[in-house]
């Protein structure tokens, strides 16, 4: 099972996307995949604050910052919690390790290699798409990009829902939320 | 009461505060140009998010108690690209958090888009918006 939960900055979609794994992996093991690389101050407090919202909720954690086709998990599990696709785009499409022009199919294709590696599997994606700017190229193709991988992953969840101001609003697949 | 409204620029969220919520124009502060004391005794506020970006060293729950029993309108300002300014990315940050704490401590959230009302929670008396 896949579920995909999506939202703009600071708007609770990772308490959701948590609370969503556990309703879903009662007493089951869980994995929190790591994808942001931890630049600057804001980003370690960032990470930090992610840190202490799952303490407690019994999840293993592992990072991949690129190349998510490549991970193997060391044992198959209940559910695993993926975020997220915004940080991991921007290393495959940014980074010298990334895939670079290939980023949308290697991300998709690393989704559904961890889909086989777990039992549900909740995906943090983000709407980066409303301000109304103009960019230099490459952020409008990371732009579009994301927008393809959106529309992939909604098209292929079993539920999908945006959080605003901490309130989600499903799209699809109301009952697994 | 206490009300959250939210929604893109221009979208017609005062209006709505309007129709929906009995309000004049001369209930409103404005979040660009408000003293934290005109703030804190409005009825209703125009701009949160102008308002949490010049007083940003304000704690949350100091703003989240001023708000209490508001008409609060606040524009999404989460859905771009993350900022390259450090600051703009701590005013979206903050703005977010408080927002999402704002709409637990309110009765209605609406959202309102092309002027249209999409309640997120509680309920208005008199209808569907």
């Amino acid at each position: 099972m896949k579920i995909i939960i999506t939202g703009g900055a600071a708007c609770g979609k990772s308490a959701h996307a948590e609370r969503i794994l556990c309703k879903h992996t009662p007493g089951g093991s869980r994995l929190y995949m790591a994808t942001m690389q931890p630049f600057g101050d804001a980003g370690q407090a960032r990470i930090a604050r992610h840190r202490k919202l799952r303490a407690g909720k019994g999840f293993e954690t592992a990072e991949q910052y690129t190349g998510l086709a490549y991970f193997t998990a060391a044992k198959h599990y209940d559910g695993i919690l993926l975020e997220c696709i915004t940080n991991l785009l921007a290393n495959e499409l940014f980074s010298p390790e990334g895939a670079r022009q290939n980023a949308v199919s290697a991300i998709l294709e690393g989704i559904n290699r961890l889909e086989k590696q777990c039992s549900t599997l909740v995906i943090v994606t983000g709407e980066i798409f409303s301000d109304g700017e103009t960019y230099p190229p490459e952020t409008m193709q990371y732009i579009k990009m994301l927008g393809d991988i959106n529309r992939a992953l909604f098209d292929a969840a079993d539920a999908a829902a945006e959080s605003v101001c901490g309130i989600l609003i499903p799209y699809k697949g109301e009952t697994l939320l | 009461m206490t009300v959250l409204i939210i929604g893109g620029a221009y979208q017609g969220k005062r209006q709505f505060a309007k129709d929906r919520f009995g309000l004049q124009d001369m209930d409103f502060i404005s979040g660009e140009t408000c003293t934290p004391a005109a703030f804190a005794h409005a009825k209703a506020v125009d701009g949160l998010h102008s308002y949490i970006r010049r007083f940003m060293e304000q704690d949350n729950s100091e703003i989240l108690q001023k708000l209490n029993g508001k008409i609060v309108i606040c524009n999404e300002i989460g859905c771009g690209v993350v900022p390259v300014e450090q600051e703009q990315e701590l005013w979206r940050e903050k703005t977010g958090r408080i927002c999402c704490d704002f709409a637990k401590q309110a009765e209605i959230v609406v959202r309102v888009h092309a002027g249209l009302g999409h309640i997120l929670k509680g309920q208005i008396g008199g209808g569907v918006p």
